[in-house]
């Protein structure tokens, strides 16, 4: 493949250019309650070509081979016409040159296990929650999606890559009068099916928890102080701070580009923020991005002063920042965009006991229900909480959605858990979705958030 | 297609191909600059198999060959996904005027320019920085099935979306204008949209708790998001709407009709039929405040002995048809925004949001972050919030509606007005 690809880019007359092909091979089931909804084994394969020339850069992703120099006439009519409306050229920041092949370790490979395991496993876990009464609904999803990426560019580069996901992705839902609540559950992760199994308590967990929301209070709108858990910490982080550390949403924002200023001072001293894809076992973890950078692990905040950020070759000219290995695309229907990889708040020192005695009277929010970006504000859900009073859990809240400034949060972060926990699954949609994306951290005080109640 | 249609018909005992392709052009102009062009020219075929009550489902993007597609549509089979519906019978269908040869002469070129103009008049008439986004897109599709259903759709869509972002916050006022090709971006447009920017340049932080909420047309998606779950005949199967037993009755303000019309041509979008071949038609859902029809695709319409009412949609190629509101459109009132505006003694204009997925969908609950959400009091806007959260039911909310919008608005495939409702809770 490598060789065609070549070939390909041989056509190419400009001042850089690349491809990425990549065949995809989705296995995918689904279960509406006990009833199997979907089944699929399919393989789906693209090309995406990107070319620079006349000082523009353009992207054009194509399916088959038969429309390859259409694609290529196209992506350099794009190049000039982007050359022609810009200032300032677009320039390139220079990599060295990197040939390999790569496939990441998998403890259990989910393409040696059968259809019919993954169906009978997923066909247990839906029992668990509908053996309550109160269960009204389960809706179950298992994929396993293998990427294979073959990557060439006119410098010289010729990388191949091997991606392997594996999501478990549910909805449980608890019913009592005209009352309906719900709890999602997932599971996953990118070195193997075994992240898969075994997830049989926390499948009763989330039945309970759902059902107990049956009865817990709407949260009353206002300003609380407020612990938020591993995963809600890890959504803040992700949505309120990270999506501001890629370049390419602030660059031609020049207020926000002057207030995201490296060696600004934006968060509290305890604060201590990283992207690192290059940790093997977590679900975020990568070697090579879609424009053939290896990804580094980037110190983005120390001591509350913004130290890095994430970047795409061209932004990282334009800012003049080095590289970092973060420019990803979905799969062969996008060219890449900036995504964060694995972001999280280091540890701090802080157990919960302690954090809850350092609360005194808040709330308690417990796991993410999606979140939000623009700007500065952000808002994401949580899918239940705890009234702290004293120092101490009190009764479940539900019908939680915070919403809040990033400047302001982050100086209001006052303590910081002394344990990590990670998402394993992703799905960040910044006009593609990426099922890799991982956040997680500690768990954090955090002062004076706003929450919607009804 | 014809030949992967018989040599799957030797194997089952009713098949249906779905072909889709796309090209498309997109540009992103910000501060002034060019920032991106990206292009695709993409095309995917799928197959939906059913024997002896089973289903297969399998997907390609490229056909290297049938017998690979129709082994892997077999092989899904062993999982036993239960499929009782017949695939439609629907060999007339009258084409709509969907596609414009116009946009054949749209390009990149063509299309910065008209950013690039765009963005030189808001840089002389205010100091917000602007984001701008324009595109074509011309898409076709086809489905053929075992029984006797051969359709074809073709339909064009050029669009400029933009924004004049309050400098800091990355958070503005938007517009968007669609159409099935080229048209120049009015000023009249503009002037409104840079007026309405101006009055929020303030930053206000007022005290919080019940006011009126006026939803500005691009926020009404998080309120119909709910309503079709809980109009959904796939909601009603599952038991998981709360409004099960409510066909036929009040259950919102008369001023409430929702629907759905993609035989309506004046508008992009507009399709003959959906995903499954089945010819669509205008559907109510909400009529002056009655929950009238539930909407289903041919799963759900066998499962609940319906008839099939034309909303079976792939999310994507990957995707088994499910129901969606397609084409939806609230409709317009007779109060003009201003007007509405003028009528607001103490209240919110929640111009975008963030979070329209937050709350307990099913319940019918939201709780949306205004981005931005502007002030207004006695009938004129004073700023805009900083943060806030706009939060309720849309089942006990939508019972009492101030005023519907008399203009219909782009909001992707759904045209919607902008709708008033008093005593909404907002958090400041």
């Amino acid at each position: 493949m490598i060789e065609k690809l070549k070939a390909l880019l041989q056509k190419v007359d400009a001042d850089y250019s690349d491809i990425r092909y990549e065949v995809r091979y989705d296995n995918a089931l689904h279960f509406s309650n006990e009833e199997l909804t979907a089944v699929t084994s399919s393989l789906t394969d693209g090309y995406v070509i990107r070319v620079l020339k006349g000082g523009g850069i353009s992207a054009v992703a194509f399916t088959s081979l038969v429309d390859a120099e259409k694609a290529i006439k196209s992506a350099i009519e794009s190049a000039i016409v982007m050359g022609k409306y810009r200032k300032k050229p677009v320039k390139l920041a220079a990599i060295g040159v990197v040939k390999d092949q790569f496939k990441p370790p998998l403890v259990e490979d989910p393409r040696e296990i059968s259809m019919d395991e993954k169906i009978s496993l997923m066909k247990k876990y839906v029992k668990i929650p509908l053996q309550q009464e109160k269960i009204i609904n389960v809706e179950l999803g298992y994929a396993d999606i293998i990427r294979e990426k073959y990557f060439v560019s006119s410098e010289g580069s010729e990388i191949s890559e091997e991606l392997v996901t594996t999501v478990l992705s549910g909805d449980i839902k608890s019913k009592s009068g005209n009352v309906i609540q719900n709890v999602r559950i997932s599971a996953g992760g990118s070195d193997g099916f075994q992240n898969i199994r075994g997830q049989e308590d926390n499948f009763a967990k989330r039945a309970g928890i759902a059902i107990d929301l049956l009865s817990a209070e709407p949260i009353k709108g206002g300003k609380y102080n407020c612990i938020l858990n591993h995963m809600m910490t890890g959504v803040f982080t992700h949505e309120a701070f990270g999506h501001f550390s890629e370049a390419d949403l602030i660059e031609s924002l020049p207020a926000m580009r002057e207030k995201m200023e490296i060696g600004s001072k934006l968060g509290s001293d305890l604060v201590n923020i990283v992207d690192d894809a290059t940790q093997e076992g977590l679900l975020g973890f990568y070697k090579y991005d879609d424009e053939g950078v290896s990804v580094r692990n980037v110190q983005l905040m120390k001591e509350g002063v913004l130290t890095g950020r994430l970047h795409s070759r061209r932004t990282a000219e334009e800012f003049g920042e080095p590289v970092s290995g973060h420019n990803i695309a979905e799969d062969f229907r996008y060219a890449p965009i900036i995504r964060m990889g694995t972001i999280y708040i280091e540890k701090g020192e802080d157990s919960f006991e302690e954090l809850l005695h350092k609360l005194e009277d808040g709330i308690y929010l417990c796991d993410p229900k999606g979140g939000q970006t623009a700007g500065e504000n952000f808002t994401f859900g949580a899918q239940y909480g705890y009234e702290v009073k004293d120092g101490k859990l009190g009764k479940m809240v539900r019908d939680i959605n915070v919403s809040g400034n990033l400047y302001e949060t982050l100086q209001n972060i006052s303590a910081i858990g002394n344990d990590l926990q990670f998402t394993k699954r992703g799905g960040c949609g910044k006009g593609q979705t990426n099922i890799r994306s991982c956040f997680g951290g500690p768990q954090i005080i955090v002062k004076n958030l706003v929450i919607g109640g009804n | 297609m014809k030949n992967l249609l018989q040599s799957a018909k030797e194997n089952f005992d009713q098949v249906e191909i779905f072909k889709g392709k796309n090209e498309s052009t997109s540009i992103q102009f910000q501060s002034s600059t060019l920032q991106n062009i990206d292009n695709k020219i993409q095309s995917a075929i799928s197959m939906r198999a059913i024997r002896d009550n089973t289903l297969g489902f399998a997907y390609t993007r490229n056909l290297h060959s049938n017998d690979e597609l129709i082994k892997n549509a077999e092989n899904s089979m062993l999982g036993g996904v239960n499929a009782e519906y017949q695939f439609p019978h629907s060999p007339l269908v009258e084409s709509l005027e969907s596609y414009d040869a116009g946009i054949e002469d749209l390009n990149a070129d063509i299309m910065a320019d008209e950013c690039q103009s765009v963005s030189d008049y808001i840089k002389t008439r205010t100091d917000a920085e602007s984001e701008i986004y324009a595109g074509k897109d011309i898409s076709s599709f086809e489905v053929i099935n075992s029984n006797g259903t051969d359709l074809t759709h073709q339909d064009s869509t050029y669009y400029i979306y933009f924004t004049l972002v309050y400098p800091g916050s990355a958070s503005g006022i938007s517009y968007c204008i669609m159409d099935k090709t080229f048209k120049s971006l009015d000023h009249d447009i503009l002037d409104r949209v840079i007026a309405k920017y101006e009055a929020g340049k303030n930053i206000v932080q007022p005290e919080g708790g019940e006011m009126q909420v006026l939803f500005a047309p691009t926020t009404l998606f998080a309120l119909t998001w709910r309503l079709a779950l809980g109009t959904s005949s796939r909601s009603y199967y599952d038991k998981i709407t709360p409004i099960a037993e409510k066909l036929g009755i009040r259950i919102f303000d008369e001023k409430l009709n929702l629907f759905t019309d993609p035989l309506d041509e004046q508008y992009p979008g507009c399709r003959p039929f959906d995903d499954e071949g089945v010819v669509c038609h205008r559907h109510n859902i909400i009529k002056n405040g009655v929950f009238e029809k539930r909407f289903n695709d041919l799963n759900y319409a066998q499962k609940l002995n319906e008839r099939p009412t034309g909303h079976g949609i792939r999310g994507s190629i990957t995707s088994l048809p499910s129901p969606v509101l397609h084409s939806l459109r609230l409709q317009p009132g007779h109060t003009s925004f201003d007007e509405m505006v003028q009528g607001m003694k103490r209240g919110v204009i929640l111009e975008s949001m963030l979070g329209a997925h937050s709350g307990n969908l099913p319940n019918g609950d939201f709780s949306l972050g205004v981005s931005p959400g502007l002030y207004v009091e006695n009938g004129k806007i004073i700023g805009r919030l900083k943060e806030g959260m706009v939060s309720g039911n849309i089942y006990k909310m939508l019972k009492k509606i101030d005023a519907v919008e008399d203009t219909l608005h782009a909001t992707g495939s759904n045209w919607m007005p902008s709708i008033l409702v008093d005593n909404v809770h907002v958090a400041i």
